[in-house]
């Protein structure tokens, strides 16, 4: 029976102890976003982090290009939001693993799957959180922008800081103990579609294509 | 006469109206979705996007955070062309200037770059962007303009292939159409999709051809040919029946509707292409009628009108 979790940042390893994959999540505290070029920059290109996380009381990242608006005051103000699929942060090259090895995180929001979360989430004891129902919900949790940096890769690639209050519901996808919903479900949902396409007589049928060199075809998925 | 000021206030407005609110019918497919779903977590999707609508006409604030590359589609009714004031340089610009407007002022993200410095493009406006999808309507009195935000979700997952149709007959449009929607299963885009297939022409027609019948045509809308409308119910009965479910974790709404939209091809190929459209279906159309009305949020006719005998569709034919 899935039940739902209200945490506080900074989230420490008790908190999420208990927290198990299925269930729900509402944060109350700090976050920080990261785009694609936040982590070329701190993984590859050798920025340190521009903003103070420890200090903020911040260990969740939240994958996501906010749509920022700025008041005549100079102030920013939350317009909407929708979280990025991780595996666009992910990359070809691991970079969500590499960012875990330097910064620490509790928990990271995001959505859809990323391969490998079961152990990556064990090993790092940090939650992987998705968004469900990704629409402007989220965005009307959010109280203040906290911090701002980076602004000059644009207003959605920044880094930034927001105070939130009781943000969610996520759905916690892995947890701490190596269960994740996406991994879970892989074998049920491959079966169903191999039932399905075997039935509609689509299984075994391939439709010709011209030729295409067979050393490039990548059969993994 | 279509004075410039009118065409100025109605396209502004329907960016707002676009980004705020959701096309009716995507609207009223996702509240049957609620109904239908059994599963928990698919219901708390549901449910969860239903509030966020509920939300989003009081606070006004964009539905989506991906507010989208900004595209038009726009009859130019013969008759109504000389109306204009100013002339069509007018609509293009008033067009562009609604973009600019609306990405300040509602705001939306600045989501059009540089394909490869990905330096941001003021108000939305760069190189091809917004784009036109325009064509010119004999003997027809209204200058149609549909304006609609297409997220980066959609465009992430869309195929095209040439299949063999005298070896494979329709069996392999289907198996396409099955395969690529099974990608969805990551979750890496946003299910229940509506999905375009477009079947036919050339390469860059079939593309063109699945996306307008993605974005155009209304959930729930039937093929006028009875052929491939069957064809259209029985793809939707499969890809539900996968139970991928919204973010590929469960669930009966995987697609909304499927759409077929097709042309003639060449003898020796079958160009196919799948489009998917997530359920942020942000489109508003306005009619501008010669003699000054306005005809606001109807039904547009890109597919709608014309169609002769053969179920030809005339954006596309040439000889009639």
């Amino acid at each position: 029976m899935s039940s739902e979790h209200a945490l506080t940042t900074p989230l420490r390893v008790e908190d999420i102890e208990d927290v198990k994959a299925g269930d729900t999540v509402r944060l109350t505290g700090c976050i920080f976003t990261a785009r694609p070029r936040w982590y070329r920059r701190v993984l590859d290109e050798g920025y340190g982090l521009p903003i103070d996380i420890e200090a903020l009381g911040t260990n969740v990242l939240l994958h996501s290009g906010p749509v920022m608006k700025r008041l005549p005051s100079g102030e920013w103000k939350m317009a909407t939001m929708v979280t990025m699929p991780d595996w666009m942060a992910d990359g070809t090259t691991g970079n969500i693993r590499r960012m875990l090895e330097r910064l620490h995180l509790r928990a990271i929001i995001g959505k859809g799957e990323l391969a490998g979360t079961d152990e990556l989430c064990k090993e790092h004891r940090c939650l992987r959180l998705i968004t469900i129902g990704t629409w402007n919900d989220f965005a009307c949790n959010v109280r203040r922008v906290v911090d701002v940096a980076w602004l000059e890769l644009g207003a959605s690639e920044a880094m930034w800081v927001f105070e939130v209050d009781r943000m969610g519901p996520f759905v916690v996808e892995a947890d701490i103990h190596g269960n994740s919903l996406y991994a879970q479900r892989r074998a049920k949902r491959e079966e169903r579609i191999k039932q399905v396409m075997e039935e509609r007589g689509l299984r075994q049928f391939n439709y010709s294509t011209p030729a295409y060199p067979r050393f490039l075809r990548n059969f993994e998925r | 006469m279509i004075p410039r000021t009118v065409l100025e206030d109605k396209i502004r407005a329907a960016w707002f109206d676009a980004q705020y609110l959701l096309a009716e019918d995507v609207r009223e497919a996702l509240e049957r979705a609620e109904k239908q779903e059994q599963l928990p977590l698919a219901r708390l999707h549901f449910g969860m996007n239903l509030r966020s609508l509920a939300t989003t006409s009081k606070v006004r604030m964009p539905l989506c955070g991906d507010t989208g590359l900004p595209v038009y589609f726009v009859i130019f009714g013969e008759r109504a062309i000389g109306a204009v004031e100013g002339g069509l340089a007018t609509v293009f610009e008033v067009c562009r200037d609604a973009v600019a407007y609306a990405t300040r002022e509602i705001p939306m993200r600045q989501d059009v770059v540089d394909s490869f410095t990905r330096e941001e493009r003021i108000g939305n406006l760069g190189v091809g962007f917004p784009h036109f999808y325009q064509r010119i309507e004999p003997d027809t009195d209204f200058i149609e303009i549909t304006a609609i935000s297409v997220g980066g979700g959609p465009e992430l997952m869309g195929q095209a292939a040439m299949v063999m149709l005298s070896l494979d007959g329709i069996k392999g449009i289907q198996k396409f159409v099955v395969e690529n929607v099974v990608r969805t299963d990551s979750g890496t885009n946003c299910n229940p999709q509506v999905v375009g297939v477009g079947v036919g022409g050339s390469m860059d027609i079939a593309c063109g051809l699945a996306k307008q019948a993605a974005l155009l045509r209304y959930v729930g809308e039937r093929n006028p040919r009875t052929d491939l409308a069957n064809l259209e119910e029985e793809l939707l009965e499969i890809l539900n029946d996968l139970e991928i479910g919204p973010w590929g974790l469960g669930g009966k709404a995987t697609v909304m509707d499927v759409h077929i939209e097709t042309v003639d091809s060449h003898l020796a190929s079958l160009p196919v292409a799948v489009y998917m459209h997530c359920p942020a279906m942000r489109r508003k159309t306005l009619r501008f009628y010669g003699d000054g009305r306005v005809e606001e949020g109807v039904h547009n006719s890109w597919f709608r009108r014309g169609h002769d005998e053969f179920g030809a569709r005339p954006h596309y034919s040439v000889a009639r």
